[in-house]
């Protein structure tokens, strides 16, 4: 459920609990559901109860379980439960609810149930190392080197968690971030059920086979294309995605609600967000219904925030949310800033064949074999083809010395984001929404193909 | 000019390449068989400490070849106002070789050149075949003379090449000594032997084949967003010299960042490789509009490309250094011993004029020579390199790509006195290592390889015109007429490349021993770039 007031939370769980009771059962409410029925208001400061998904900001959007009944056995789908609310006669409560989406990230090599093994001609080939898959590279250079002085760009990443890599051995991506008031968040946010509050990523998800997740690593890589593009750039990472890719829409809102918490808490504290995922809408009215998920946008927006979303590989036009933001009227009205719905280029210019299109995708960027960071402590059960002693052939999951090829939109996204954050520096961070606009616009235009039929990056 | 498939290519014509067959090559008495290897069929390569004994060495050589029905073709060696005066290009390539000889005489450079053969009958002969010629002079156990003469070895460049049209190509396909050879096509394990492994037209085999992969090290184009490097600024900046196939077009290498030289000059104007500003070498340039050497299929030449990945290695590992790539070797990868032995003449040279100019020299190519007692008889290359380390200059050598103990020269004189002895530093034999640290399958290896460094599925600089016929898997044109595909297996257009070879180690090295030598500020004395070359070894 998502609304932006009080009155309006209170009718729909009221509308809820008697349409779950018609069917046996009830739900679980948020904790500050719980105290809006005892009479007390939310604030931002209350400290959210342990395993209680509840907004730290004033939003008022939440994930809601539902139970059965005692003595009963089961629940019914959720979708029945959300068809009976939309006709609902009050027209706000019909539209504060919605499905709790499972957002996947957008790359190749396993993990999207939609890209893999569609068998549609030319896709698959991305996964295989040395036509997009992930693999491991050499580089030799140097680190990227910043030189700015004064404030510096500061980006939230909402992947997987960072491993560590050289590049940031002097300053880590960060998981936490405190508030004025002295609270320290972030440890809300993770990718795994969990009972006792510890960490249980795990970069080897199936034991038993030793098998790398298909999204091991992928937070990393991102980390190291925004310091690519944006060498100064400070990163704060939510872990919001497993190694598997998944992320339940309502673990998203949660580090969204953190986010424009600590922006309202503190002006000016980001510039960018760089979400690698996206789910397809179960009906073309989702827009118009759903959207905790665009509430959350819009006010981000206003907060000086540009968000960045991969626009999703699985060669459709079908709008792919959030990135299909990118056209909502709403991010068009002045004094916000909008959503980047970004596609991916191959190495020569040309798009990507995986990468999603259409008139919701306003910018590309490059996605394809790039050359980014791995964990160094990366290395899957797989093998060298050929061994002896100390020589082999190259080990494909080993990652130990520290740099990958991989491929995507979820990759097409942080390269603009960080050319973004760079040119925001260039002009010193004006507050203004339309002088960040302004900074913008030249990125979204996508350069002609000159007459060999390719781009040149500088 | 393409040749059509059904007879060798290029550079087996343009050198007169032969291939010496230990079954059935000539040898004297009790001689053992030698060991295979490629050289130029009517050349000799000879040393000479001074012109005096370079003299004698010819016409001692004059009168030997006379009793076998064989002559010297073309002008004497230190002739330059030869009563020949037709400015065709074997003429204006000997004119600058004979000013370039008498110059390193008079700097008491050792003297290396080609002494080239022909047939004496008018009538129909045989061609000349150098390896006879040269067994001839071996028989009169004159040893100056054995030392001072010897074949003009093929020596061709370490990178591993993904060449996806091997199975056509005629060296492969064609070649009795690969198709038909037990011992060959039944064997995963052929490295080591010149037929294949040291032939770039054939991309590895068994267990390093998998390298000529893309994705397993095999050269494809990558993406890279990162901003070029940018040089610190420091007193002094290192120089390094590559002899390579050139350096293309790429925006690393062009303002606002710093441009990699194509080209030395000496005091006198000559100009140290191909003069690249002539119009037969920009038609043919490998990092440029020669990069596709068939155009009917659009193949890429084999090492298109080598020389601007090697100088974007360089770039990588020290900013600060001023990259020189030399063009010495085409697309084919395939250079002539004589050719390089008269560029490092030049460069030796250029030194003496500029001193301290030039602190490395980058050398991704070598050869396997005929017989184990070889060192006697790559005379030419090692004095050159030797004269060349006495004037500061280090030469970084590939071990190659054969996954073989076998030695390659030059990289085999790291351990070979002047440069086997401890604090010396003239030449370091690099190998190549894997992404996680183990060393590349396709690495040589053995006592004589004395350093290691990155050198499998490295990422480095393409030229950004390089565009082979390969095409992607799916294209189609979107609603805004984009074009829409698949990767472009041979499209370099974003610039960036991955490839693997002992060929990339080399550089990689280099720029580290230039990156410590600039840390040094100054105090770069013989001591303390000895003290950095062995801090670099294994």
């Amino acid at each position: 459920m998502s609304t932006q007031d009080a009155g309006t939370a209170l009718a729909v769980a009221a509308a809820l609990r008697e349409t779950l009771q018609r069917m046996e059962c009830d739900f679980d409410g948020p904790s500050w559901l719980a105290a809006q029925t005892t009479g007390t208001e939310p604030t931002t400061t209350s400290r959210p109860a342990p395993r209680s998904p509840a907004p730290a900001a004033p939003t008022f959007t939440s994930g809601i379980r539902i139970s059965p009944l005692p003595g009963r056995a089961g629940i019914p789908d959720p979708w029945t439960v959300l068809t009976e609310l939309r006709a609902h006669p009050d027209p706000d409560v019909a539209r504060s609810v919605g499905l709790n989406h499972v957002l996947s990230t957008a790359e190749q090599v396993g993990g999207n149930p939609f890209a893999i093994g569609h068998g549609r001609v030319g896709l698959d080939s991305y996964g295989v190392p040395g036509s997009g898959g992930r693999g491991p590279l050499t580089f030799v250079g140097p680190p990227p080197q910043g030189g700015l002085e004064g404030k510096r760009p500061r980006v939230v990443l909402l992947d997987t968690a960072v491993g560590e890599h050289p590049w940031f051995a002097a300053a880590p991506p960060t998981a936490r971030f405190s508030m004025s008031d002295g609270r320290v968040v972030g440890d809300q946010i993770h990718p795994y059920p969990r009972e006792d509050g510890a960490p249980t990523a795990d970069p080897i998800p199936d034991p038993m086979l030793g098998t790398l997740g298909t999204h091991t690593g992928h937070g990393t890589f991102i980390s190291g294309l925004l310091r690519q593009a944006c060498p100064d750039v400070q990163i704060v990472a939510l872990p919001v995605m497993g190694a598997d890719g998944m992320v339940p829409e309502h673990m998203l809102i949660r580090a969204l609600d953190l986010v424009l918490a600590k922006q309202l808490d503190c002006p000016g504290w980001a510039d960018a967000v760089v979400m690698s995922l996206g789910y397809y809408n179960e009906n073309p009215d989702d827009v118009a219904y759903s959207s905790g998920l665009k509430a959350l946008l819009v006010r981000l927006g206003r907060t000086g925030v540009v968000v960045f979303a991969a626009a999703g590989n699985d060669a459709t036009d079908r709008p792919s949310y959030p990135a299909a933001f990118a056209v909502d009227p709403e991010f068009a009205e002045p004094g916000i800033l909008p959503v980047v719905s970004v596609a991916a280029l191959n190495p020569d210019g040309t798009s990507a064949a995986f990468s999603n299109n259409g008139p919701w995708v306003t910018a590309a960027a490059p996605g394809v074999n790039l050359l980014s960071i791995a964990p160094t402590a990366l290395d899957g059960s797989g093998r060298p083809q050929v061994a002896v002693q100390d020589r082999a052939s190259i080990d494909l999951d080993s990652f130990r010395g520290g740099f990958a090829a991989w491929s995507g939109t979820s990759f097409a996204a942080p390269v603009l984001a960080g050319r973004y954050l760079r040119a925001l520096a260039d002009v010193r961070f004006p507050d203004q929404a339309q002088l960040r606009r302004a900074v913008l616009e030249p990125l979204l235009r996508r350069k002609p193909l000159p007459a060999n039929g390719s781009t040149v990056p500088r | 000019m393409t040749q059509p498939v059904s007879t060798p290519g290029d550079s087996f014509r343009r050198w007169d390449i032969r291939v010496l067959d230990p079954a059935t090559a000539i040898r004297q008495p009790a001689q053992a068989a030698p060991e295979v290897t490629a050289y130029r069929g009517n050349v000799l390569l000879i040393t000479a400490t001074d012109q005096a004994v370079a003299d004698a060495v010819i016409a001692a050589v004059d009168e030997i070849i006379a009793q076998l029905g064989v002559r010297r073709s073309g002008p004497a060696p230190f002739d330059v106002d030869g009563e020949s005066r037709e400015r065709d290009g074997r003429n204006l390539e000997h004119e600058r070789r004979a000013r370039l000889l008498r110059a390193a005489a008079q700097n008491g450079i050792p003297l290396v050149f080609p002494y080239f053969l022909e047939p004496a009958a008018e009538g129909p002969t045989q061609p000349v075949d150098a390896w006879t010629v040269l067994q001839a002079i071996r028989s009169r156990g004159d040893e100056v003379l054995d030392r001072a003469v010897g074949l003009d070895h093929l020596m061709v460049s370490a990178a591993i090449t993904g060449n996806p049209f091997v199975a056509g190509n005629p060296f492969v396909a064609g070649n009795p000594f690969v198709a038909g050879n037990p011992f060959v096509a039944g064997n995963p394990f052929v490295a080591g032997n010149p037929f294949v492994a040291g032939n770039p037209f054939v991309a590895g085999n068994g267990a390093t084949g998998t390298y000529g992969v893309a994705g397993l090290g095999g050269h494809g184009p990558v993406s890279v967003v990162l901003p070029a490097p940018r040089p610190r600024k420091v007193g002094r900046r290192p120089g390094v010299v590559v002899m390579d196939t050139g350096v293309g077009g790429h925006p690393w290498f062009s303002a606002p960042n710093e441009k990699v030289q194509r080209q030395l000059w000496l005091a006198d104007g000559t100009v140290l490789g191909t003069d690249v500003s002539k119009q037969t070498a920009i038609d043919t340039d490998p990092e440029s509009a020669g990069a596709v050497v068939d155009p009917m299929t659009g193949t890429l030449g084999s090492h298109a490309g080598h020389g601007t990945f090697i100088a974007g290695l360089l770039r990588q590992t020290c900013p600060e250094a001023q990259i020189t790539v030399l063009r010495i070797m085409g697309a084919d990868g395939v250079v002539a011993e004589d050719v390089l032995t008269t560029e490092l003449t030049a460069l030796a040279l250029h030194q003496r004029q500029n001193p301290g100019r030039t602190d490395a020299l980058v050398l991704s190519l070598g050869y396997y020579a005929e017989t184990a007692a070889d060192q006697d008889y790559t005379a030419g290359l090692h004095v050159l390199l030797a004269d060349l380390a006495a004037v500061g200059v280090t030469t970084f050598a590939a071990a190659g790509n054969d996954a073989t103990d076998r030695r390659s020269y030059p990289a085999a004189f790291a351990v070979q006195p002047p440069f086997g002895t401890v604090g010396a530093c003239g030449v370091v034999s690099v190998a190549a290592v894997n992404p996680d640290g183990t060393v590349a399958m396709f690495s040589n290896d053995g006592s004589w390889v004395t350093a290691q460094a990155p050198g499998a599925n490295v990422v480095s600089t393409a030229p950004i015109t390089t565009q082979g016929g390969l095409a992607a898997a799916g294209s189609v044109l979107d609603e805004r007429d984009r074009v829409r595909s698949t990767i472009d297996p041979d499209n370099y257009a974003g610039g960036f490349a991955t490839w693997s070879g002992t060929s990339f180690a080399a550089p990689v090295l280099a720029g580290r021993f230039l990156a410590a030598l600039t840390d040094l500020a100054g105090k770069d004395d013989a001591a303390n770039r000895a003290a950095i070359v062995q801090t670099l070894q294994r």
